[in-house]
């Protein structure tokens, strides 16, 4: 099923009654209907009567965002895929995958251009059946991008579960219309295996390393200059066989630091000192050239255990008014802004991985 | 002081060209006063002689979910396009907040008011009437003005913190925009009874069971709930309308019974009557046999309505896999966009003074 449904007047209720839904919000919906109420009249009374009006499309969904279900936008995550096929067999796959989707009645667009980049956009309720009735069903949007590098393909995609696995359906279907050309062709099979790599430090524990991955990523990226860290989320795994540092059975696994100028800081140097390394972080840099503006964005590893997942969101942008200003707010950049940076950072991110992975495995021979 | 003649005049008009339709009725007399009981906290300060609370009319309906008579203490104002401000409205607000404050315990007004059997609740009316149909001013831009354009400062608004209402008591407001919905659906359904496709008065509004709330009363004609009025929608029930045949001296049916939906939302977006076809899936009205005529009474519509309407048709017939013929009777749903209507009756601008 493809869209929403009318929801009773318990449930409108229920909703209503929720902490997430203010005292004024409710005026505001009464007022909405021309009625003003008592401010002293309980919220239970006030959504108990509200429940049984009639309502609409407009107030269900006015309802659901004040239960804060509104789809936000989504960090990005991405992988590199080389041994792909031809252009044309990708399009068969997209096509494909089209298909399917579309007998779920899910919408889906592609869209493929000449330098080579194919879009898949596609279009779900995303569904969380243990959430109250107003928040189980979202709409969502995905783009899940295809981009040709000089080498293989970047493949991008929002970081959350229904995209993975779209993500896993049409790579399989690339790799089975691969093989199936292959064998066709009377080549090996394992030739048509896609290989897929993921930005990750899986293999090197080493804290140092780990943090050294996302300190040299802030201050790496071309043509931009590191403005501060505000919040930096450091993990210490728990050391395998043991009940934690000593034998006391103590043993703190996360801590979150937010400020200004936190990397400098020297509680993040003593984290650093019992063991923590840096899984997640928000920074900001400002263009090196003549407008200097600010972006923000945030980066993280979703697994900080094994340091896999890797995933990142720009958070926006705050303009250069000259002489030294700024305006006060950032704002969401454009599209084509996005995907640059989601290019530069993908970019910083591996050539870091490269290298730390080179100098990790130099240190041990 | 209570003036005489022109409320009393307003009062006879609204009743009857326009309550009446949405089976109301008068409770008591018209334009009197009564005894303030909260002189501490309602009379103003340098006021010598007794404070009063005036009372232009009182409605009565049934709620047929409460099973309680609703008992409007109705302040009936009428204005002309810009004489009307902030003050103004924050001002009838707060002294109808107090008058029902009093009501509700006041044996004078229970006396003259409360002629009802059983349960009843006094709830404050505020109807505003604007007798040049100026419908380009939203009236509830008094509470919420738009932004001015440029550097302006915001015009001042109706602070809600400022109307002191009783714990448990409500206002219902019904504005110019309203006004001009519920005339509308009165002119369709004279014009539908005309045609003999609607019954002069086998009709009553319709209230589904829900979860929380039970229809308790077992009449057979429901009224037009207050808070129905200003809803999305409402929906009316009726019989069929029966003609009488000289000839044969027989009567007959001439058109069979069923649901009319009045639609007071723009339409859009499909979204919106597809939400509305599974609200009336949900009241078990829609359910390939009921005869359902969807009719739009407000004067904000969309120019795509129908075609979003007939996109909503389409969609909910596919997702739930009708079959070809509930497929076809629901594609074949009605929808009608009554002409709005203006016009009213006073052209006084009328009792803002006290």
């Amino acid at each position: 099923m493809n869209d929403i449904y009318s929801v009773t007047d318990k449930v409108l209720c229920d909703a209503l009654n929720q902490s997430q839904v203010t005292q004024n919000e409710l005026r505001e919906l009464f007022l909405s209907r021309g009625i003003i109420i008592s401010k002293k009249t309980s919220k239970k009374v006030l959504s108990k009567n509200f429940s049984k009006f009639t309502h609409d499309y407009y107030d269900h969904q006015k309802i659901a965002s004040m239960l804060g279900s509104e789809p936000r936008r989504e960090r990005v995550t991405s992988k590199e895929i080389y041994n792909m096929p031809d252009k044309g067999t990708i399009l068969s796959a997209a096509e494909d995958f089209k298909q399917i989707l579309i007998e779920k009645k899910d919408l889906c667009h592609v869209i493929a251009d000449k330098s080579g980049v194919v879009k898949i956009y596609v279009t779900y309720m995303s569904t969380n059946f243990s959430k109250s009735d107003f928040k189980q069903v979202v709409k969502k949007q995905a783009l899940i991008e295809l981009e040709p590098q000089d080498e293989g393909y970047v493949i991008r995609r929002p970081d959350n579960e229904q995209t993975e696995s779209y993500e896993k359906q049409f790579l399989d279907l690339i790799e089975r219309l691969s093989t199936d050309k292959a064998i066709e062709e009377g080549s090996s099979i394992s030739d048509a295996q896609l290989d897929i790599k993921s930005v990750s430090l899986e293999n090197i524990d080493d804290p140092q390393y780990r943090t050294d991955f996302f300190t040299r990523l802030i201050t790496e990226m071309e043509g931009y200059e590191l403005d501060d860290v505000t919040d930096a989320y450091v993990y210490h795994p728990k050391p395998d066989g043991s009940d934690g540092d000593g034998s006391n059975g103590i043993h703190v696994d996360k801590a979150s630091l937010k400020g200004q100028g936190v990397l400098k800081s020297d509680e993040i140097n003593s984290l650093y000192d019992r063991g923590f390394y840096i899984c997640r972080i928000k920074w900001r840099v400002i263009d090196k050239s003549a407008d200097k503006n600010i972006y923000e964005f945030e980066a993280q590893f979703d697994d900080a255990d094994s340091f896999s997942g890797f995933s990142y969101i720009s958070r926006g942008e705050k303009k250069y008014k000259g002489d030294g200003k700024y305006n006060k707010t950032f704002y969401p950049l454009r599209d084509e802004k996005e995907l640059f940076f989601n290019r530069l950072i993908e970019k910083t991110a591996r050539s870091i991985i490269i290298d730390i992975t080179e100098m990790a495995q130099g240190g041990e021979s | 002081m209570a003036e005489n003649g022109p409320i009393e005049e307003l009062a006879k008009i609204v009743s009857s060209k326009i309550f009446e339709r949405f089976k109301w009725k008068i409770s008591g007399p018209f334009d009197q006063d009564f005894a303030c009981i909260d002189e501490d906290n309602h009379k103003p300060i340098d006021k010598k002689q007794a404070h009063t609370h005036p009372v232009d009319v009182v409605f009565s309906y049934k709620d047929p979910y409460l099973n309680k008579t609703i008992l409007l203490n109705t302040d009936l104002k009428s204005y002309a396009k810009g004489s009307i401000n902030v003050d103004m409205i924050e001002g009838a607000l707060s002294s109808l907040g107090e008058t029902i404050s009093c009501a509700r315990y006041s044996s004078q007004w229970r006396e003259k008011y409360n002629i009802c059997a059983g349960d009843s609740e006094v709830r404050g009316l505020l109807f505003v009437y604007n007798h040049d149909n100026d419908f380009e001013h939203n009236f509830y831009n008094f509470f919420d003005p738009p932004p001015p354009k440029g550097r302006g400062k915001r015009p001042k608004s109706i602070k809600l913190d400022n109307i002191n209402i009783s714990e448990g008591q409500q206002l219902h407001i019904i504005e110019p925009k309203t006004i001009s919905y519920m005339l509308s659906i009165i002119a369709d359904m004279n014009e539908l009874v005309r045609d003999n496709q609607f019954p002069r008065e086998e009709y009553g509004f319709y209230y589904p069971q829900l979860v929380y709330h039970k229809v308790v009363v077992t009449d057979d004609y429901f009224p037009a709930t207050v808070e129905s009025l200003t809803a999305p929608f409402l929906i009316i029930k009726h019989d069929a309308v029966y003609s009488f045949n000289r000839e044969t001296q027989k009567e007959f049916e001439c058109y069979p019974p069923g649901y009319i939906v009045y639609y007071n939302r723009p339409g859009s977006s499909d979204m919106e009557f597809y939400y509305l076809l599974d609200l009336l899936s949900n009241y078990q009205i829609l359910n390939g046999k009921n005869n359902i005529r969807i009719r739009i009474a407000t004067s904000d519509r969309n120019d795509s309505i129908r075609s979003h309407f007939q996109r909503a048709l389409e969609k909910y017939a596919l997702d739930w896999n009708y079959d070809e013929s509930a497929k076809q009777k629901l594609l074949a749903m009605e929808l009608h966009l009554v002409p709005t209507v203006k016009e009213f009756y006073s052209s006084e601008a009328m009792s803002w003074e006290r």
